[in-house]
């Protein structure tokens, strides 16, 4: 019993210690590759997650811009109509002006938070798709170069159509 | 027990609600700045940390590639698998100092964002004969982050040359 306690007792220790070596040296924490299939994968990935990223991104404006319209309701919608009000110290204005500050600093920790959340995913892209291209011949990357600017074009694409979608919401 | 619990349920709410630091009062901003000065040096204090660890473990990965990196990358080009194996490591720490560095960022950012607002906006709704004292401490407080920044810019420049 006191051997089969010992067994077990060593066992963990072996695991646990097996798993903080990973957690200090990961061999591919994200996603980092020169694969050149590989590569092209992640370039889809990231084609699909982008679709997702602008519609969260166009709902945080969104919602950005109702609560501004209703901030500067009082002021013809202008921002520069409530900072002359603000000027002769008028709490009503002062208080719209900070609640339009705190409204603008929370739209764009929302963006930066989304921003956040594929960051890491595309520094790690961005850096293999760089590498894969430096450790291989030209004349090998022709049908690999030609996906990848395929996957640009359709990201292009959607960040175009987010651009328009923001101009229309008018935000001041 | 009961008071207790709603007095910090409401607290919790009032942080979050107003917590974002912005204000048009001159010298609640001009003490945020302060604040902000003092924050500076032990971010540089860590963020130089994290550079020299950087750079201590940039040199043990490129020690066999005469500490180049287009000399490891020429390695990689022949599919060396420990070349390339390095060159994996050497992306993933580069990819982890940008992460440590951001997050070291993120922990002051909403203040900073949030004070030169404030900072802006005291601008625009004083006039400029109002402000001058208070521009001027401002000015010195900038002065002296400017100067932090250098010092800082100095010594990763010295851990590149070591």
């Amino acid at each position: 019993m006191k051997k089969l306690f010992t067994f077990i007792i060593l066992c963990f220790s072996l695991i646990s210690c097996n798993e903080t070596i990973k957690e200090k040296k990961p061999k591919n924490q994200w996603n980092y590759t020169t694969d050149k299939e590989e590569a092209i994968e992640l370039k889809k990935e990231q084609s699909e997650d982008l679709k997702s990223y602008y519609e969260d991104a166009l709902k945080i404006d969104t919602d950005f811009a109702a609560n501004e319209k209703e901030i500067l309701a009082d002021y013809g919608g202008e921002e520069d109509a409530l900072i002359e009000k603000a000027k002769t110290k008028n709490e009503k204005a002062l208080d719209a002006l900070a609640e339009l500050r705190n409204l603008q600093m929370n739209r764009w920790k929302s963006l930066t938070e989304l921003d956040r959340k594929i960051r890491v995913f595309n520094n790690a892209l961005s850096l293999s798709i760089s590498d894969i291209k430096r450790i291989n011949e030209a004349k090998d990357l022709k049908r690999w170069m030609k996906n990848i600017d395929a996957e640009d074009k359709i990201q292009d694409d959607l960040k175009q159509t987010y651009y328009k979608a923001v101009e229309k919401l008018d935000i001041d | 027990m009961k008071k207790l619990f709603v007095l910090l349920f409401v607290g919790s709410i009032l942080a979050s609600c107003g917590g974002s630091g912005y204000t048009t009062d001159k010298e609640e901003a001009l003490e945020l700045k302060k604040e902000q000065t003092e924050n500076l040096k032990s971010y540089y204090e860590d963020a130089l940390e994290i550079k020299t660890d950087f750079v201590a473990d940039e040199k043990e990965i490129l020690a066999d590639y005469g500490g180049k990196e287009e000399t490891l990358i020429k390695k990689a080009k022949t599919k060396d698998e420990k070349a390339l194996d390095a060159l994996a490591d050497l992306r993933n720490l580069q990819m982890q100092k940008s992460k440590d560095l951001r997050e070291l960022g993120r922990k002051t950012e909403d203040f900073d964002n949030a004070l030169s607002r404030s900072i802006s906006d005291i601008n625009r709704i004083n006039e400029a004969k109002d402000l001058k004292a208070w521009t001027k401490a401002i000015a010195a407080e900038d002065k002296i982050q400017d100067d932090l920044g250098e010092a800082h810019e100095k010594a990763e420049g010295k851990l590149k040359k070591d």
